[in-house]
């Protein structure tokens, strides 16, 4: 199937929070005729240890039903998800499967501030950065299907990230609210 | 006696110019009635829909301000049932700037977050209040705040309609209030999102020009049917506010002030200052005429009772 | 009564009178400042006067106390006295101690207005009392400001530093300064009699009138903008006590009879334990005046429950009378409004100055008990009630102490009470 050579491309469900940099490098591990099956994260990590994520097994939660998540992309599109489809159905852009290739990977970088801003319409300046897509997708079906939801039942954080929310071994020292 | 009089008459009226100066003053300055905030201002629009709870924007915040260590780690969700005084969810204090608080909403399963930070004003009544011009509204769209000028009187705290400034009451020496400038000094004056807009994983907040986010707004509330209440919490609230909010659910289960009213609240205060300068002018004659009708008269009734006698 | 029998006897053991003139015994030697100072008494005999006063004895205790504590507020910092709420940013200091006091002080610039610009010379015998009164409680206003502002040090920023002039509270703090200097230059001639320098008097006489409406204006505008002040927290104040448009005319007429009646209070409390130092003209006259002032505070009570009434129904807010904070407004209107009004009332009528006495002492209860509910307890309404910390009522009530050690004082000394007998001095001498 054309399509799901298209997925090699694909970038899926990569959870990571607090990332500075989001030049992100997706490393494709295994290769099917499915697409990737692992996908690790890892250059961007800095609050939390790189991802894996299991592609092939949210391809099997999604039962090949590949518009779930790639929405209009590829698939059936389904309804209710992404508006760009409206417009671009016959566009070169509406092949474009990876996350990355629509949703910017670091809206706050300057050449991220100046795509952002020459958007001219409210559908391009609303849309999620690549960080905000991942998390408000993958986090709403988890709470639907009871799969993790909390930062760390997805990716572990790093000794920066427990002193970055004052935890673990850089947990406060006091005990108690001191009241003023 | 006449001659007297006059003289006293001139001082008095002296007396009363020279403070009429000071009140005119008073009125010029805060004679910009609806300013709807700099149209190149930045704001953030916070969907709350999206908020999960994560309180990573808290710790983004310490960070960023470098506040001091908190008493609870910042992935202890122990902090949402918390109860302060009088049965209070917590509120921004002088070691947080911002925090998230946990709602239940009646029938709704999922708990609802809250992200309560200043909601910087375009007309803030912390700046309007504050007798000697510590607050700053920049184009920039942030209410800053200048220490070095602060007596510490605390009217912006009673003025705040958002319980939003904190005070560092434990400092002896430099007691300072303590509130959210939307990362003015490091980011904000650089076109950078705020630290707390940034570090959200869901994309909670969305930074842009306020223009930009009104619009953005209502195309969200267009292009999701019964997804949200039909209302922009704080494009218009009190005069409009660079930070505002969507929501899900209706504002005040979310103790959200709804009877704030769209008019910014120094409104209010006109009724008075209007009267500063009338009172100013006017007193001066008319207390002097009253002087001098009073004394004029016993001066009559000497005569008429000289004439009886 | 006990103590101003006793001040008698003392001065009629040691055979001499209170000093009320520039020279002893008929013009022969001049008092020093020490005598002015210590009463006439010899230091041995004054300090025995000081301990053998039981009142004397509760100041002791209170300062005993309260003096560290108020010392460790600057020395721990706010927090140590109060709860240093958020929510609650003002409490005693400026609820009681601000708000409460400049009202209770009004009655500097009634009397003033009353007799140099109406030309009342019939009220003169209590004038300097009014302003005395006036001038002390501006200045432990201002006391109890520096207490509760965070950075004392920096009180002249308004002035000089960063002016923020379309703030109300600018307003207020150029005007109490500016009306401070205006009390203190009010007071002079009573000063320069006591100090023996007649031409400060002579100067303060020429410009009189100038001085006394800069009062009035001052005063009509920095009472009303303390209550302009809450204008700034309409969601905050409960509704019946806020009122945008009328809040300033709320706090400026309720001024005039809590000025008033705190003076009839103060010439009472005079009357009764500081005898010895007022002379006839002012105890002969101090009924017919306390009626006058009766006239003026009940003037001044129905105008302000009109306004009030007024105000509940320019916002239509009849239906929150009818809920707990409803009945706790009409408690205070009821107690603080028209029980002293109606008592004023019967007391004109019946020329009856006690009554007046009475009526006086509920409506200065009513002032403090509506700027109080104001300032704190109405305040958050919606919220949760705050009970200040037990040091900053302390504080408070030291403070307060000093002020009244301070008045009684100065009323000990000056020619408030009595007239200063003009003495030629007699040649050889």
């Amino acid at each position: 199937m054309v399509d799901k050579k298209k997925m090699l491309h694909g970038g899926g469900f990569i959870i990571v929070l607090l990332v500075i940099a989001f030049g992100a490098g997706y490393v494709q591990a295994i290769e099917t005729s499915e697409g990737p099956a692992t996908i690790i994260l890892d250059s961007i990590a800095e609050y939390y240890e790189p991802v894996q994520f299991d592609h092939a097994l949210h391809i099997e939660f999604a039962e090949n039903d590949c518009a779930k998540c790639h929405h209009h992309t590829i698939g059936t599109p389904s309804t209710g998800t992404g508006n760009c489809i409206l417009c671009h159905k016959k566009e070169a852009i509406s092949k474009i499967i990876a996350c990355r290739g629509c949703h910017l990977s670091d809206p706050y970088s300057p050449e991220g501030r100046k795509v952002v801003s020459e958007r001219g319409e409210v559908f391009h300046k609303d849309k999620p950065s690549l960080k905000g897509a991942y998390h408000q997708f993958c986090i709403a079906c988890h709470e639907e299907v009871d799969g993790p939801f909390t930062c760390t039942g997805c990716h572990e954080r790093t000794d920066k990230g427990d002193a970055f929310f004052h935890s673990g071994k850089h947990a406060p020292k006091h005990t108690g609210t001191p009241k003023h | 006696m006449d001659k007297m009089n006059r003289r006293l008459f001139l001082k008095g009226g002296l007396a009363g110019t020279a403070l009429g100066a000071l009140g005119l003053v008073s009125k010029n300055a805060s004679a910009s009635s609806g300013f709807s905030g700099y149209s190149e201002g930045f704001g953030v629009l916070v969907d709350l829909t999206r908020c999960i709870g994560c309180r990573t924007c808290e710790a983004a915040c310490n960070k960023e301000q470098q506040l001091p260590e908190p008493d609870k780690p910042f992935d202890d969700f122990s902090v949402f049932d918390e109860v302060h005084e009088g049965g209070q969810k917590r509120r921004t204090s002088e070691k947080a700037y911002t925090i998230v608080n946990k709602y239940k909403v009646e029938g709704h399963d999922k708990p609802i977050f809250r992200k309560v930070q200043c909601n910087h004003c375009n007309e803030p009544t912390c700046l309007t209040s504050c007798f000697v011009n510590a607050y700053t509204k920049t184009p920039e769209g942030a209410v800053t705040y200048n220490s070095k000028v602060c007596v510490g009187c605390r009217t912006c705290m009673i003025a705040c309609p958002f319980y939003i400034p904190a005070y560092s009451y434990s400092s002896v020496l430099n007691p300072v209030v303590k509130k959210c400038i939307m990362c003015y000094d490091t980011r904000l004056k650089f076109g950078r999102p705020p630290a707390c807009a940034q570090s959200c994983p869901r994309e909670t907040m969305t930074f842009g020009k306020r223009s930009d986010l009104i619009y953005q707004g209502h195309q969200r509330i267009r292009l999701n049917p019964g997804k949200y209440v039909d209302h922009i919490y704080g494009e218009n609230e009190v005069g409009g506010t660079a930070w505002m909010y969507l929501s899900s659910v209706p504002f005040e289960d979310l103790g959200f002030d709804t009877t704030l009213g769209n008019a910014p609240i120094i409104n209010n205060v006109k009724e008075f200052l209007a009267i500063v300068p009338m009172v100013l002018t006017i007193w001066p004659a008319l207390f002097a005429g009253f002087h001098l009708l009073a004394t004029r008269k016993n001066v009559n009734n000497q005569g008429h009772e000289s004439e009886k006698k | 009564m006990n103590r101003s029998v006793e001040t008698m006897d003392r001065y009629e053991s040691q055979s001499c009178v209170p000093i009320d003139s520039d020279y002893r015994e008929e013009g022969k030697v001049a008092w020093s400042v020490q005598d002015k100072l210590l009463l006439g008494l010899s230091p041995k005999g004054y300090l025995i006067q000081l301990v053998r006063n039981p009142v004397n004895w509760a100041f002791a205790l209170i300062f005993a106390i309260g003096i560290p504590i108020t010392i460790g507020r600057f020395i721990f910092g706010l927090s140590w006295v109060t709860h240093s709420s958020y929510d609650y940013p003002w409490g005693l200091f400026l609820g009681f101690g601000l708000f409460t006091m400049v009202p209770l002080s009004a009655s500097g610039f009634m009397l003033g207005t009353t007799v140099e610009v109406f030309g009342r010379d019939d009220f003169k015998p209590i004038e300097r009392l009014a302003l005395l009164n006036g001038l002390l409680g501006y200045l432990f206003a201002v006391v109890f400001l520096q207490v509760d502002l965070g950075q004392p040090w920096r009180l002249i920023y308004p002035m000089f530093v960063s002016l923020g002039p379309a703030a109300v509270l600018f307003l207020v703090a150029w005007h109490v300064a500016t009306y401070l200097s205006v009390q203190v230059a009010e007071l002079v001639p009573a000063c320069s009699e006591w100090m023996g320098w007649p031409s400060a008097k002579k100067f303060i006489k020429s410009i009189v009138l100038g001085l006394t409406i800069a009062g009035i204006i001052l005063s009509t505008l920095h009472q009303g903008a303390l209550g302009a002040l809450f204008t700034y927290a309409p969601g905050k104040v409960h509704p019946l006590w806020y009122s945008s448009p009328f809040q300033w005319f709320h706090f400026f007429c309720s001024s005039i009879f809590a000025g008033l009646s705190m003076l009839i209070v103060v010439s009472t409390l005079c009357k009764n334990f500081m005898r010895w130092r007022c002379d006839a003209n002012f105890l002969d006259n101090l009924d017919r005046q306390t009626l006058g002032l009766a006239k003026g505070c009940s003037l001044a009570l129905i105008t302000y429950f009109v306004i009030k009434i007024i105000a509940i129904a320019h916002d239509n807010e009849w239906s929150y009378l009818f809920t707990g904070w409803g009945m706790y407004f009409v408690f205070e209107i009821v107690v603080g409004t028209i029980v002293p009004m109606i008592m004023y009332t019967i007391s004109i009528r019946n020329e009856n100055a006690s009554l007046a006495r009475v009526a006086a002492a509920i409506a200065v209860f009513g002032i403090a008990l509506n700027r109080l509910n104001t300032a704190l307890v109405v305040f958050n309404w919606k919220l949760y009630p705050e009970i200040p910390h037990w040091r900053e009522f302390v504080v408070a009530i030291t403070v307060y102490s000093i002020y009244i050690v301070t008045y009684r004082a100065v009323l000990y000394r000056l020619p408030i009470l009595y007239k200063w007998k003009a003495q030629v001095k007699v040649a050889g001498n």
